[in-house]
């Protein structure tokens, strides 16, 4: 009895202690006293957006303080940090503000080009020193990234314009964003797919050629990349440029790859060769005739397909020659004559080997790895030659006409292309453009701008962003100012009436379609 | 009697239960680390290919490890080993020979010097790895690097095999030439195709340009130089 009376004891004596013991004052500084607490809410912040490069980032969340109304106790901080998931825990925090409102031109650093950023703004009420944060994901985009690129020659110097898909038009482009001039541009010279150089990330390349000082540029940018010396393993003596370009072989679940890139200077031919191997990759030293010397000068054009990657003209010789892409021998890269004889000869309607015109143009017809080359005789007649790039042992003619044209003024043209989807080539004499139908042998439609205002470029494109029908762009000068006039071409091949019309332009040298 | 045994099948039981809650070791690597010869194990140098300005030069050879990094450098021993007849200090002497901390790989630097002596004779280094307190050898059959070193033109040991297609038969004359119109140096590698294409490209460029200005080249044969 007295044994169970103690064991009572014990336990009523053990929870008198824990009764007492919760009586003991708290000296301690983890009282649950209500803080202000800052609530940052923006709809913007729920999924990503894209800002482009040179617009203002601009940020204004709503606020809202649970016991306070006062803005001056709270400490604002945007930060921004690169979100790509290779680099984002290593990238660097950068404070780019420090207002409650954020208004931040997107223009160089700390922002990239295609590159994800999460942009985050701290509010840090400076009396508790609680923070709270807000993220926003924001992608920086590129408004250039479809439409027509314009090259124009301000005064002997050269400068860009972009005319966007609503045609609006953007003037002083390169000279906002490079500070190299561009003395007597010539051309502009875009790759629609990717290159992989080994020389800056893989991408698309743009060129801009002049008449001296050629330079690649960033293809979304615009920005200046390299110098036309840069790009070759011994750059060249003279600088003359007129091709920089690269031709595709192959085609890839339905995307085509570069293999050689061709470039022009002083009628001479450089190559360069990619391929998925390492190392960087440059255009390579003047190549060769197959006589073994540089007595040759080429006309501006080459074209490519898939059994001969590249084929230039030789306006000396008067010949056309091919260029092959990666071959394990030392003719590789030099110019070489088209097989021939009854089994294995490419040409039939014409000698491939022996023209004797001299090329006066060259553009895409509307067969794939169909290509109309307008020549001119030793008698001043044009002619219309038609040929392929690609044959089959079986079938290794390439040459498909040889035409007497019937185009009035073509001889003297200022500007021409040709249709990819319809038998037709666009060209301009002074003011007037032709629609000459290359099928009939006959100029089947003119255009005519008004008296004084002469064409000076022209392209056509047929993968315009719409989907709604090719396009072309006829560029003119009427002494003072330059237009680029639009023309939505049918599915004849008609020119119609402009449909759009863009100004404030100087002279234009050339025009590409961007995509 | 019965409820003893069911007591001490049940203490048993506890026992077995608490002992398998043992934290397990991790299987780790911890065996010695080891070192061996990455990449190539052997090439000719020869001072011949360079400008006579070039009095010193490196050849770089890389040395991986196997097992784990270190928290701190880590030196690598290369010793001569009896075949090496060239004469450490003089000849040649191998630069820092150290796995940084944290690193698996290292490029050791050798470098070599252009003597008088190699002008008419071709030396040989033979490189080991030995052992050390920071590394035992590694792959028996990738411990050594032999590199030759001489000042006399060579045909390179490639020649037959890679360059033959793009330059013809060997002479000295247009091995001399091919070095002064390319500028290339190490002609024992097998060049990526953008290189062996520009190359061809440069030297039957110079050697139209040398035969317009001075007549055909004539090499040590009396053969007219040519590239096929």
């Amino acid at each position: 009895m007295n044994f169970k009376n103690n064991n009572l004891s014990s336990v009523f004596f053990m929870l008198s202690l824990f009764f007492f013991g919760s009586c003991y004052k708290d000296h301690s500084n983890k009282d649950l006293a209500p803080t202000n607490k800052i609530d940052i809410t923006d709809a913007k912040a729920a999924s990503q957006f894209v800002v482009f490069q040179g617009d203002s980032l601009k940020l204004k969340p709503t606020l809202s303080q649970s016991l306070s109304s006062n803005i001056s106790q709270l400490e604002f901080t945007w930060i921004v940090y690169n979100n790509n998931g290779a680099v984002s825990l290593a990238a660097p925090r950068i404070e780019i503000s420090k207002d409650y409102e954020l208004k931040y031109l997107v223009k160089g650093d700390p922002f990239i080009l295609g590159e994800p950023y999460i942009v985050r703004l701290g509010v840090k009420d400076k009396t508790t020193g609680v923070t709270s944060y807000l993220n926003y994901s924001v992608l920086i985009g590129n408004k250039y990234g479809t439409g027509w690129l314009v090259l124009e020659d301000k005064a002997g110097k050269g400068d860009l314009s972009f005319v966007f898909t609503d045609f609006t038009a953007e003037h002083g482009i390169y000279t906002d964003r490079n500070t190299a001039a561009i003395t007597g541009p010539r051309k502009l010279e875009i790759t629609p797919f990717p290159v992989t150089d080994d020389i800056s990330t893989t991408g698309k390349r743009l060129y801009i050629l002049a008449d001296n000082g050629s330079q690649e540029y960033n293809y979304l940018t615009m920005v200046k990349k390299f110098d036309y010396g840069f790009l070759f393993f011994s750059a060249p003596a003279i600088q003359n440029p007129t091709v920089m370009t690269w031709t595709s072989q192959y085609t890839y679940s339905g995307v085509r790859s570069a293999a050689l890139g061709i470039a022009i200077n002083n009628g001479k031919l450089h190559s360069n060769l990619v391929g998925g191997f390492p190392g960087v990759k440059k255009w390579g030293d003047v190549a060769l005739n197959p006589q073994g010397n540089q007595n040759y000068s080429l006309a501006p054009y080459v074209v490519g397909g898939e059994t001969y990657p590249a084929i230039v003209y030789d306006n000396t010789s008067k010949r056309f020659y091919r260029i092959q892409a990666y071959n394990p021998t030392p003719v590789a890269g030099t110019l070489e004559v088209f097989p021939s004889g009854s089994t294995s000869g490419v040409s039939s309607v014409f000698d491939m080997n022996d023209v004797g015109m001299t090329m006066l143009f060259q553009d895409s017809a509307d067969v794939v790895n169909d290509y109309n080359a307008i020549m001119k005789s030793v008698d001043n007649q044009a002619y219309l030659l038609r040929y392929k790039t690609k044959n089959s042992a079986t079938a290794p003619t390439i040459t498909l006409g040889k035409t007497l044209m019937n185009a009035p003024g073509i001889l003297n043209y200022s500007a021409a292309a040709g249709s990819t989807t319809t038998p037709h080539i666009y060209y301009g004499n002074a003011n007037i453009l032709s629609r000459y139908e290359t099928s009939s042998n006959a100029v089947v439609e003119t255009y005519s701008f008004p008296i004084g205002e002469n064409i000076t470029a022209i392209k056509y494109t047929k993968g315009y962003y719409d989907k709604k029908g090719p396009r072309l762009a006829v560029a003119t000068w009427n002494g003072s100012a330059g237009k680029v006039y639009y023309f939505a071409i049918n599915a004849n091949g008609a020119i119609g009436s402009y449909t759009n019309v863009v100004s404030g332009f100087s002279k234009i040298v050339d025009l590409v379609y961007k995509y | 009697m019965e409820k003893i045994v069911k007591k001490t099948v049940l203490l048993f039981l506890l026992i077995l239960a608490f002992a398998s809650c043992t934290k397990n070791k991790e299987l780790l690597f911890d065996e010695a680390n080891l070192v061996y010869v990455e990449y190539q194990d052997s090439t000719d140098y020869t001072f011949a290919t360079r400008p006579a300005a070039v009095v010193m030069d490196s050849i770089v050879v890389s040395y991986r490890i196997i097992g784990s990094v270190s928290a701190k450098d880590r030196q690598i021993k290369l010793v001569p080993t009896a075949a090496t007849t060239a004469k450490a200090g003089y000849h040649y002497k191998v630069g820092t020979a150290v796995i940084k901390a944290n690193e698996f790989s290292s490029k050791v630097p050798i470098y070599v010097y252009r003597r008088p002596g190699l002008k008419d004779s071709s030396l040989v280094v033979v490189l080991q790895v030995a052992e050390n307190e920071d590394f035992k050898p590694g792959f028996p059959k990738r411990l050594n690097y032999k590199f030759t070193l001489t000042d006399v033109l060579k045909k390179p040991s490639n020649w037959e095999t890679t360059w033959v297609s793009y330059f013809g038969s060997y002479s000295e004359v247009k091995f001399k030439f091919l070095i002064t119109a390319t500028g290339k140096t190490d002609w024992n590698s097998s060049p990526l195709p953008q290189d062996s294409r520009y190359l061809s490209q440069k030297a039957r460029n110079a050697l139209l340009e040398y035969n317009q200005t001075y007549g055909p080249l004539i090499d040590e044969n009396g053969q007219q130089v040519f590239f096929p």
